[in-house]
């Protein structure tokens, strides 16, 4: 075996939590906070494969019974005597659970991370992240003055999660998750480097986190443990094995340095007051809200944001909460501090419409999609035609008008997209969503006779007369009108993007488009399908 | 006040550089352009022939299809009025800048104008016909924006391009009912900032047709309804009322008739013009507009009523 290498920095201490069966653990939690609660012996959370119903993940108790993942439901089932509770695995569910707890776990320490592989994932390919990538890091660096004795700390929290999470305390970031997952302890303290190398020696070489590839090839040579491994030269492994393995190697033994890719805390802007008397009457409550909204626009004013979404949660004397949000999606907080007409009018209807049945002893009212105010410059002048500042008040004042009576949904934003395909190169986004700032990624633009000033949501099937190959309908019925067509351009070809693997398997192909004129003088934006040579009628200059 | 003699005070000392010296020898302006109170049809032809230079500002005009069989509004037209409004505001907003010899970190601001609504999801324009206009700026052809960052060396170093289309300025309404489409509509209206307003408009009242004229002409936006041929025999208090029809050309735009049916106060009515898309030059780019084909006065009596101008009075 290698001798250890000096390492440069040694004060580095790593905690990684790893939770066998996290999935099933929410899934208990949440059936215990049912009403009543269900405790089922066995959950089984299954995934649809082609026509096949499989596990997707087994609790301990299912584990044991010989149940395991990717295997038939129905075999399962066979398997065990016990009746199983059974439901879809919903991995967005569980990463969203995954980030309250490393959340909670910043109290140890500020540095706290899940797996970067399962926080890089998109949504669609959660359910494909491998079981062992769904652990918590936590970087205790620094942190020895405030718990003493890291080891200590260690115990305390694998006796918090009552055997549930397998814990390792390393000094490098690799160790503690190659620990956690593969020693056969449920928890692994290595308190130095020496004794790192010689529990490493057993690890299984999948404990250094490489593609499944080299785990392969170096079990075809016989190199099983990670001790197999460090008795190689490392010249003679990167040329074999790729440089990817060295990497690895580093980082397990510290001599290449790896961080936690940290979460960020969200702060909490809220603003919580306790009513003693109690508020009997509504125009009292109405007045008590926007005390507090003032309160909370100059914090958050002091602190250069402002908020989108405001919730408000109302404690009655019987300790029944109400909870109602409203929108402000355009308002500068210190002008909106300053126009209580405004806000009146806009709380005023929400607390008309809620119901108590006794008179309010709480009210909380909290900030919610925090962004960052940018300072406008006011005009210099008194008669400048557009006061900027005045102007947006009242735009302001429009949107946030439009949101409370119409709804969110109602009122939209448009964002380009930089795509050739009609329907996708745009979309109306909600006015106070995160994405609604109006975008335009490099769109690809247009003269006016190219593109119809009507698109249609969905492009209608037609029937038409045409001349093949690329000849423009002569005769097109639509909406169970048959139209005789006098004139038409065309084809212009538009295709799907080839060069996208991930578009390559839609269903979407290519469409010759023809710009075409009735007897009657309208005209019509059409195109054919050429994989199923159907016609469409897409759009039309009205 | 005080900040002016502030400025001026840091002027005298050279501290700051007087931005409107630097801007006449430097840039040129665009075309200076009257404040005139109204919104071009885009046809200088069809402007010239209207008391007011186009479209009234702060006044209601509807436009009615004549299409029984095509359920979608006659969009067309008051979409290029819209693009043409918005166009003329940012030069106004341009000139209005360059004229007082403001200047303003481009990186600091973002360009301030009145914003369109879109009222319906049936008057919602296709987003790409609508970026017609930002097409001539994407390829060079059109600068309506260029803002200055000066610098206390007193040159104006360089310019940066902000994006001024009218769908960054835009607001697309969906209201659930007819009746909110009728409150949006006014509300929009009494909202000081919307220039203009495109509307797919349900039937109202007469009443509320007043209503809706008073709210215009007290904020200075402008109402563009689109409404049915089924309520073109209703009365109503709208400004000016236009009639679109689709017409057969043998051009390669399309084409249609538009026909003045009431212009209130002026005594003009059943005015007809052919007019089509402009097709795109791109040896000689221009905004997206209209051109005329053919004018001629229709003879055949109006089907709207008589004009109700001794009902209403502005101002």
């Amino acid at each position: 075996m290698d001798k250890a290498p000096p390492q440069k920095n040694p004060h580095r201490w790593f905690l990684s939590l790893y939770f066998p069966t996290w999935s099933t653990d929410v899934t208990k939690r949440k059936l215990a906070s049912c009403i009543p609660p269900l405790t089922p012996s066995h959950i089984v959370l299954t995934k649809q494969h082609t026509q096949k119903i499989l596990v997707a993940r087994a609790c301990m108790q299912a584990l044991a019974d010989g149940i395991h993942p990717d295997m038939d439901l129905a075999l399962a089932r066979a398997r065990t005597t016990s009746s199983l509770y059974i439901e879809p695995f919903d991995p967005v569910r569980d990463k969203t659970a995954l980030q309250t707890l490393a959340t909670w776990c910043l109290r140890f320490s500020p540095l706290v991370g899940v797996d970067y592989e399962l926080t890089r994932a998109p949504v669609g390919a959660l359910a494909n992240i491998s079981p062992l990538f769904w652990g918590i890091s936590i970087d205790l660096t620094g942190t020895n003055r405030i718990h003493k004795d890291l080891s200590r700390l260690a115990h305390t929290i694998h006796s918090l999660f009552k055997g549930s999470a397998r814990v390792a305390l390393a000094p490098t970031y690799s160790a503690a998750w190659g620990f956690s997952r593969f020693k056969t302890p449920a928890l692994t303290t290595i308190t130095s480097y020496e004794k790192l190398y010689t529990h490493a020696a057993s690890l299984p070489i999948a404990a250094l986190r490489v593609d499944t590839d080299i785990v392969t090839q170096l079990t075809t040579v016989g190199i099983l443990r990670i001790g197999d491994l460090l008795r190689f030269p490392r010249h003679t492994l990167s040329k074999r094995f790729g440089k990817a393995i060295l990497i690895a190697l580093g980082q397990f033994t510290g001599e290449i340095e790896e961080r936690v890719a940290t979460i960020t805390p969200q702060e909490q802007h809220k603003i919580v007051k306790q009513f003693e008397p109690p508020l009997p009457t509504s125009s009292r409550i109405i007045a008590a809200i926007i005390s507090l909204h003032s309160s909370l626009c100059i914090s958050l004013h002091e602190k250069h944001v402002h908020a989108k979404r405001f919730v408000i949660a109302i404690t009655d004397t019987d300790d029944n909460t109400i909870t109602k949000e409203f929108s402000l999606p355009m308002v500068e907080t210190r002008t909106l501090q300053a126009n209580t007409t405004h806000i009146t009018s806009i709380i005023s209807p929400i607390v008309e419409r809620l119901s108590f049945s006794g008179e309010v002893g709480c009210i909380e009212l909290s900030a919610h999609d925090i962004v960052p105010f940018i300072p406008q410059q006011t005009a210099c002048t008194p008669d400048h035609i557009y006061d900027s500042s005045t102007l947006q008040a009242n735009h302001a004042t429009l949107i946030n008008t439009f949101v409370v009576r119409l709804g969110k949904d109602s009122v939209a934003r448009v964002s380009l997209k930089d795509t050739h395909m009609p329907e996708e190169s745009f979309s109306y986004t909600s006015i106070i969503s995160k994405e609604s700032e109006y975008c335009a990624e490099s769109s690809v633009p247009y003269t006016p006779e190219e593109r119809p000033s009507i698109l249609l949501q969905n492009p209608e099937p037609i029937t038409t007369i045409a001349m093949l190959p690329d000849k423009p309908p002569s005769w097109i019925k639509w909406r169970r009108q048959k139209l005789t067509i006098t004139s038409g351009f065309g084809p212009s070809r538009i295709t799907y993007p080839w060069w996208d693997d991930n578009i390559h398997k839609s269903p979407q192909c290519e469409r010759d488009y023809f710009t075409i004129q009735d007897d009657t003088g309208r005209w019509y934006w059409v195109y054919r399908d050429n994989k199923t040579h159907s016609w469409f009628l897409h759009g039309l200059w009205s | 006040m005080q900040n002016s003699n502030l400025l001026q005070t840091l002027i005298n000392k050279h501290q700051l550089c007087q931005a409107s010296a630097e801007l006449s020898n430097t840039y040129v302006p665009c075309q200076q352009k009257s404040l005139k109170n109204s919104l071009s049809l885009t046809v200088s032809e069809i402007d010239n022939a209207l008391p007011d230079g186009g479209l009234r500002v702060g006044a209601v005009h509807e436009f009615f299809g004549t299409d029984a069989f095509n359920p979608t509004p006659p969009l067309t037209i008051p979409t290029l009025v819209a693009m043409k409004a918005h166009d003329d505001l940012l030069r106004r907003y341009q000139n209005d800048h360059w004229q007082k010899g403001h200047w303003r970190h481009a990186s600091q601001e973002s360009v301030c104008i009145p914003t369109t609504v879109w009222i319906g999801r049936a008057c919602w324009p296709a987003p790409q016909f609508l970026q017609a206009a930002g097409f001539l700026q994407a390829t060079g052809f059109l600068q309506t924006t260029e803002f200055l960052e000066t610098t206390y060396l007193g040159k104006c170093q360089s310019t940066h391009q902000q994006d001024t289309s009218i769908l960054a300025h835009s607001l697309f309404i969906d209201p659930p009912s007819e009746k909110l489409t009728l409150w949006a509509i006014e509300t929009a209206l009494s909202s000081r900032s919307v220039s203009v307003l495109v509307a797919v408009c349900p039937s109202f009242s007469r009443t509320t047709s007043q209503r809706l004229a008073h709210v215009a002409k007290r904020s200075g936006a402008t109402a563009l309804l689109l409404r049915s041929h089924k309520e073109a025999t209703k009365p109503s208090y709208a400004h000016s009322r236009w009639e679109i029809a689709p017409h057969p050309t043998s051009f390669d735009t399309p084409h249609w008739q538009l026909c003045l049916k009431r212009l209130k106060g002026s005594g003009l009515h059943d005015i007809s013009w052919q007019v089509g898309l402009q097709p795109f030059d791109f040896f000689n780019p221009s905004f997206p507009s209209l051109m005329l084909s053919q004018k001629h006065n229709q003879t055949a009596k109006s089907t709207l009523p008589a004009t109700e101008t001794n009902l209403v009075r502005y101002g």
